[in-house]
């Protein structure tokens, strides 16, 4: 019963990180229309960005926060280069070719991380004051982990906050549906596109900060959460934000369970689950595209 | 009429350009007649990518280091083996064929190994490996084969049976192992010591090779009561391994071993805060009052700032094993070389080291470590204390080798 309870709070915990990494595919797909193939790497990108800040600014508390609001900020400010530069000359070409783009992207994106850090990977402590672990009782379980669960739901009601309830997020919502109509309106639909590939990349920037001092940093971490990335955004919906987090939360706790009772059938397990999801509803669970 | 002419002249340069395509083909192999071709095969992407790597320096290290042999300059010749057995063999075979290329060492996957230790045997080609599954030097042992390291046998013996008559109190034991031949080759070995002593095998879980995810493994070996987890794992999977079981506690509640390390690499990666209190064993360690160990740590600490590593120093060894047998043979023909090989003694890197001929396996020591914590550290390499070392090889009598 201990088993069952802690391997379901692990995987919700594994799954907020997926999360995080698929409101910031979501949105970007149902804003821009593009599906951002470059989005694991950006995650690794903001991952090692931390590694980075948490080193420079020596290993203790502060720098750890510090870490996680600069990694993400200077991802999202390389989103936002990458949608000017790049994307926006891409945006009446066809799918195919945005896709090829964002795939180049990440091969550089890689290869710049390598160049930089070394193909070894990089290491990072836990703070202090979160690497203990909490008695439940029942069980012991990683406080790094709970924190986990706790900060990204914050992150997102504040993402869903500006989304639902402000004036910029209702023009998200309203460019979501229809661009042409609110470039009519005489808003600047160009800015808003960079703003929202800035905010799904700066999403994944800080999921990979997050995840550095449980997993460590390597260059090719981008790959693997990448496919699970998909897996999320297609069994949740895509352009769905409550989608990403069923999702992402579906995706962690099938992970966490299979490793209890088939490990070696963990990736099948997700995959099956997938191929569930688009014969019964292909749009998804909460799906509209 | 211009045409013709314009016709005839393409036609005249064409035959110039083949003409000298040839001659080309022709000199190239006669220009590479000076050099001897010395092969490191590595995996120089995936999991053991950053192993890979220092394969390289080490092989780099033994061939700067020698200069000329026989009047030959020596070329060293990367084969990335993407740690796929299919791929090293087929890479290998091709560079036997068309680079005639006659000596091979590396590998860190058992089944690459096994893959190149076959087409060395059918194409005459000297290959040393570094590889753990006891097999290479038991029943899949051939004449053009050989092992540097100790293989997992005596891996677990110098390193379990230690630590079992260091804590007699510890029964119960948790395993994690990394699906393929050579976890495989050390849980087995593993099991056979448990029997032998009596001790409760708990649990045992299977990983892929390159999984980050072991959280659910550790809460099972917390609920287990397990007294030691024991880590089979080698490269990045431990790396993630030990991570995650510092974030889980495990530490607190349970001895962690892990019984094939690649040393300094493991150690300087996870930090000494991760590190402190862990066993691991090691084939090789850069601090032991060996000769050609304190030389070889210097020289690669003056190209690198770190001390040497496992990776490394095995490659740097195998190349100069290659070497040092070509010399005395005075040839560069394989069957020879292989024979001088086999009966080979030198001043290796455990000190004196020696090849047994009927299984092609080099008699060595394996080395216990206990990891110090960051108090405890005086130096850059200064990372963990040798608890014990020894030589375990199964007799002569038991061994599945036969050498045709």
């Amino acid at each position: 019963m201990a088993l069952l309870l802690v391997q379901l709070l692990n995987g919700i915990s594994l799954g907020m990180i997926y999360v995080l990494m698929a409101i910031g595919l979501t949105i970007v797909f149902g804003m821009l229309n593009i599906i951002n193939f470059a989005h694991g790497a950006v995650y690794a990108v903001g991952g090692y960005l931390a590694f980075s800040f948490s080193v420079m600014l020596g290993q203790w508390m502060g720098s750890f926060w510090m870490s996680i609001i600069l990694a993400p900020i200077f991802t999202a400010f390389l989103g936002a280069l990458i949608e000017v530069a790049l994307l926006r000359r891409m945006q009446n070409a066809e799918h195919e070719y945005q896709i090829l783009l964002t795939f180049g992207v990440a091969l550089i994106l890689q290869e710049l991380i390598i160049m930089i850090w070394g193909a070894i990977g990089k290491s990072l402590s836990i703070p202090k004051e979160l690497a203990g672990v909490t008695d439940f009782g029942l069980f012991t379980f990683p406080d790094y982990r709970i924190f986990l669960i706790v900060f990204i739901a914050l992150i997102c009601l504040i993402i869903w906050v500006l989304i639902e309830k402000t004036s910029y997020g209702s023009i998200i919502r309203a460019g979501t549906e229809n661009r042409n109509m609110v470039n009519c309106l005489g808003i600047d639909i160009y800015k808003v596109f960079t703003g929202v590939f800035a905010l799904g990349v700066g999403l994944a920037g800080l999921a990979g900060a997050l995840s550095v001092p449980m997993r460590g940093a390597q260059p090719l971490m981008g790959d693997t959460i990448l496919t699970l990335c998909f897996v999320v955004v297609v069994i949740g919906g895509m352009g769905s934000f409550t989608g990403a987090i069923l999702g992402g939360l579906l995706v962690g706790v099938v992970e966490s369970m299979m490793a209890l009772v088939w490990p070696p059938g963990t990736m099948v397990s997700i995959f099956a689950a997938m191929a569930l999801v688009i014969l019964v509803r292909p749009k998804g669970l909460l799906g509209f595209k | 009429m211009e045409e013709e002419k314009m016709d005839r002249m393409i036609q005249g340069l064409r035959r110039i350009v083949l003409a000298l395509a040839g001659v080309i083909l022709l000199v190239l192999p006669v220009m590479a007649a000076d050099t001897v071709g010395v092969s490191v095969i590595a995996p120089l992407s995936g999991t053991y990518a950053a192993v890979g790597e220092e394969d390289i320096r080490g092989t780099k290290l033994a061939i700067d280091e020698k200069g000329k042999l026989l009047g030959k300059a020596i070329e060293m010749v990367a084969i990335d083996d993407g740690n796929q057995p299919a791929v090293g063999a087929r890479k290998v075979r091709e560079a036997i064929e068309s680079k005639g290329v006659k000596f091979f060492q590396g590998a860190v996957s058992s089944s690459v190994g096994l893959a190149i230790g076959q087409v060395a045997s059918e194409k005459q080609a000297i290959y040393i490996t570094s590889v753990g599954a006891d097999e290479i030097t038991g029943k899949n042992c051939n004449r053009y084969t050989f092992r540097w390291s100790v293989p997992t046998y005596g891996a677990v013996q110098e390193t379990l049976v230690p630590l079992i008559k260091k804590f007699p109190e510890a029964k119960r034991w948790y395993t994690i192992t990394p699906d393929y031949v050579f976890g495989h080759s050390l849980l087995n070995n593993a099991k056979d010591v448990f029997k032998k002593y009596g001790l409760e095998h708990v649990g045992n879980d299977m990983h892929p090779m390159g999984a980050t995810e072991f959280s659910s493994f550790y809460t099972k070996a917390l609920a287990s009561k397990a007294d030691f987890v024991v880590f089979f794992n080698f490269g990045k999977d431990t790396i993630n391994a030990l991570k995650q079981a510092d974030n889980f506690g495990l530490k607190k509640k349970a001895k962690l071993l892990v019984p094939w390390s690649s040393g300094t690499m493991d150690l300087i990666e996870i930090g000494p805060d991760i590190a402190e209190g862990i066993y691991f064993g090691s084939q090789f360690w850069h601090d032991v009052d060996v000769p050609l160990t304190q030389a070889l740590n210097k020289a690669y600490m003056a190209r690198y700032k770190d001390p040497i590593n496992y990776p490394a120093a095995a490659c740097y060894i195998m190349t100069k094993m290659i070497i040092m047998a070509i010399e005395k043979a005075k040839t560069f023909d394989p069957p020879a070389v292989a024979k001088v090989l086999e009966t080979m003694e030198w001043d290796g890197l455990t000190g004196k080291e020696f090849m047994q001929a009927f299984d092609h396996q080099t008699d060595k020591k394996y080395y216990l470590l206990l990891a110090k914590g960051k108090k405890d550290i005086k130096g850059p390499g200064d990372l963990a204390t040798i608890i014990s070392s020894g030589k375990s090889f199964k007799p002569q009598s038991e061994s599945e080798c036969k050498m045709q």
